[in-house]
């Protein structure tokens, strides 16, 4: 292809926090909110648990873009889970940008369980940004060999 | 004995002739370091270096290599189409490795079909040493800085001309098929590539290497103390001509995947470890003997071949600076 | 440094490691002996008196010795009837003694096992660099902080480098290049890995049993060669290194390859500086920089989405 812009709908795997962005999701979902279908969610007990590994494999295997979403700070489920997340992904976000990987590529949010519009618009946000890049996926094996 | 002769000033001719055989790689050198590049007639060819940094298996052996591929249609194996290839200039010990790793991978039984496929399109112009680095040791192992076995063409590089001596058919075929860019060898030629090879051994380090003297039995204490400082880097290993072990890899993703063969290395903490957990070379000691081993005592019985051609890369790039050749000598004391 | 002053450092060092063996101290001493190739030193495990007058110090005690700690620690599986930790005394440098710290407080290497020897380090030289005949020490030492260890147990009298001031200048320019112009720069330099685990074998920080790119069933990445391979393992073990990393540089040495981990290495020593005042193994008893939090921690890289 002449130009490297998206021509397929993008990818967007996000890590869903179960006792507070999860259920922001469900509640997107139960009060009928349209958000863009490109969200693919996994979820894990506590953003604290997202390895930064869950983020780099993702984008590895094809993730066009990665989410992360917990809870508010001071609302953890586990106190402070979210806490020492905060930090690992200020690093991580800062590292990966310092490589070149695109800003808008890897997402980090809070989003509690009464926020569906906000889990909402979050997705759109997300997607909207991904598909404006110009930019080929860089670590998917296929695409760097192209 | 098919000698010829090439002034220094037509050494592109040659270039451009080898270039109508293939994909011609060569020594060239960036930032100080002499790596095996693909080149072009206008390429500059470093000769005068000691070694490439990275061994010349990795021509034949690469670091990674699809074997095959695997999903719902099935099993596929990789068809890894190689080019036909000219490697020059390059050493007479990473020659020699080809050969021995070659009977590792190509026997009366088994050929392995990737090694096979690159040796049989691959067409060899080595270079002979003149000034071998302090760290080379190849003549005590049998090798020597103008071995010519393994090369279709053996080169040597003088003051205003190269002289090539042609070892196989193959290698008589490419001179007489170019026979207008050479000449014929002047008498003081002959001699000057005699005396550069006496002076490059003189330069040697010399190694008693005593095989009948390796113990074969396991002195744990002795080991451990020449492996003590060992890092399990895997570095030695990674860059020996004559290291051949790999491992088999299956990448899996959502529609199936691939297997990946790549470099393993028995100075790895997790190379013998088995499925059940246990580990029989857990101790540095334990590694440290299995590759002196192997390459001293086991090669040899299994191919009459040591697996060491003397090359110094494992001396040079060990971050703790274990020397091999202090390690046979205390191991054959 | 002079010849002379070097070499009554020398005797100092070796008259310090004597009295730890003749007041029953110590089971080794980790320090250097000369290499097998001319102008190098290498670790060198001293387990008696007659091995210490093998001890030098010079400006080639490059290696982190550092890294040989956690498993000279590590308990056996099946401890012997009588089995007692080693006492082990460990020769550093500036940038060592901190690694040596770090992993005190990782729980690697007890405190009350080691007694530490700082030196005063004037820099260290590569063996690649004293091949070339530079005079130059390696970077690390030209951007160390802290040349030598304050807080050793036997702190070896001398002068040291003075500590530099604008440490992090390579990285804030690197930073203000163009995203497609640092990706380009950053495949350039890590295709040049062979996967040979150099780099984490030196590392004093990775002790892990099981390395994250070993796993296997499930894996998180292929050991090949290929270039989205290297990058990964590349980015999983330098982050793993967040607020631990003491840009000692022993990755950078022993690579076979020369590729220069440091513009990586270095990047994420300054984050952690900078967003949490993070500075390992400096003042010894500070708390791991991933291991705390502060209520008010930076929260720049929050995504707000704008509600319609």
């Amino acid at each position: 292809m002449a130009k490297a812009t998206i021509n397929r709908e993008p990818t967007i795997v996000a890590f869903l926090c179960n006792w507070c962005s999860y259920a922001g999701a469900d509640l997107a979902g139960v009060s009928r909110l349209q958000y863009p279908a490109n969200v693919r969610i996994v979820r894990v007990p506590c953003s604290g648990r997202v390895d930064p590994l869950y983020i780099i494999k993702a984008l590895q295997e094809g993730a066009d873009g990665v989410l992360v979403s917990g809870c508010h700070p001071g609302d953890c489920h586990y106190i402070s889970g979210n806490l020492v997340a905060r930090r690992k992904f200020a690093l991580l976000k800062s590292f990966l940008d310092y490589f070149g990987i695109e800003p808008e590529r890897v997402r980090f949010s809070w989003v509690s369980a009464s926020e569906g519009g906000r889990f909402a618009a979050l997705i759109e946000q997300v997607v909207a940004d991904v598909k404006k890049l110009k930019t080929k996926r860089k670590l998917v094996k296929e695409e760097i060999a192209a | 004995m098919f000698q010829v002769a090439l002034d220094k000033v037509n050494i592109k001719k040659l270039i451009a002739a080898l270039l109508k055989e293939g994909v011609v790689k060569a020594p060239v050198e960036t930032d100080g370091v002499v790596e095996l590049a693909e080149i072009s007639e206008k390429s500059s060819v470093a000769f005068d270096y000691s070694n490439v940094k990275l061994p010349v298996k990795r021509e034949f052996f690469p670091q990674s290599e699809v074997i095959s591929r695997f999903g719902p249609d099935g099993v596929a194996p990789e068809k890894n189409g190689a080019k036909k290839t000219v490697l020059f200039a390059v050493r007479p010990c990473d020659v020699q490795s080809i050969a021995y790793i070659g009977k590792v991978f190509i026997d009366d039984q088994y050929q392995d079909p990737y090694f096979q496929d690159r040796r049989d399109k691959t067409f060899i112009v080595s270079l002979a040493c003149s000034s071998p680095a302090s760290t080379c040791f190849c003549e005590s192992l049998g090798q020597g800085p103008a071995r010519k076995s393994g090369s279709d063409i053996i080169s040597f590089k003088l003051t205003n001309s190269f002289v090539f001596e042609a070892v196989t058919p193959q290698g008589e075929a490419f001179v007489k098929k170019n026979k207008k860019l050479f000449r014929g060898p002047l008498p003081k030629e002959l001699s000057a590539i005699k005396k550069q090879e006496e002076d490059a051994i003189k330069k040697l380090s010399a190694v008693e290497v005593n095989m009948g003297a390796l113990k074969q039995d396991n002195d744990p204490a002795l080991w451990n103390a020449v492996a003590e400082t060992c890092l399990s880097c895997g570095a030695c290993t990674f860059l020996c001509p004559t290291c051949h072990c790999f491992d088999l890899f299956d990448e899996k993703h959502r529609d199936g995947g691939k297997r990946v063969r790549v470099h393993d290395a028995c100075m790895f903490e997790s190379f013998a470890k088995e499925a059940s957990g246990h580990n029989p070379r857990s101790q540095k000691g334990d590694r440290m003997r299995q590759r002196i081993m192997h390459k001293f005592s086991y090669a040899p019985d299994n191919f009459r071949l040591i697996f060491c051609v003397g090359c110094g890369r494992c001396i040079m790039n060990c971050p703790s600076n274990i020397d091999i050749r202090e390690t046979l000598a205390k191991v054959t004391a | 440094m002079r010849r002379n002053t070097m070499q009554n450092i020398e005797k100092k060092m070796r008259d310090a490691v004597k009295g730890l063996f003749n007041e029953k101290k110590v089971d080794m001493v980790i320090g250097f002996q000369n290499g097998s190739l001319p102008k190098t030193a290498r670790p060198y495990f001293v387990r008696s008196i007659g091995d210490v007058e093998n001890l030098v110090w010079n400006d080639r005690c490059t290696v982190n010795l550092a890294t040989f700690l956690p498993k000279l620690f590590e308990r056996p599986a099946r401890p012997k009837e009588g089995y007692k930790p080693p006492r082990i005394g460990v020769i550093v440098k500036g940038c060592d003694g901190r690694s040596v710290a770090g992993l005190i407080k990782e729980n690697q290497a007890p405190k009350d096992g080691l007694i530490i020897i700082g030196m005063p380090c004037s820099g260290m030289k590569s063996f690649a660099k004293s091949r070339k005949g530079s005079s130059e020490v390696n970077r690390a030492c030209s951007e160390c902080i802290s040349p030598a260890y304050q807080a050793a147990d036997i702190i070896i009298s001398g002068e040291s480098r003075k500590p530099a001031k604008a440490q992090y200048a390579r990285i804030k320019a690197f930073e203000a290049e163009s995203p497609e112009a640092r990706w380009k720069a950053f495949v350039e330099e890590i295709s040049k890995c062979i996967r040979c685990n150099a780099c984490r074998q030196a590392c004093p920080n990775c002790y892990c049993k099981v390395c994250f790119a070993d796993q296997r069933k499930p894996s998180w990445v292929s050991p090949s060669a290929e270039l989205s391979d290297i990058i990964v393992f590349h980015m999983g073990r330098i982050f793993h290194q967040a607020g631990r990393c003491v840009e000692c540089d022993a990755c950078v040495n022993a690579c076979p390859m020369g590729i220069d981990l440091r513009l990586f290495t270095q990047k994420l020593a300054l984050d952690a500086k900078d967003l949490f005042g993070c500075v390992p193994g400096i003042s010894g008893d500070e708390v791991p920089a991933l291991q705390t939090f502060k209520q008010d921690d930076s929260e720049c890289f929050i995504t707000d989405p704008e509600e319609k």
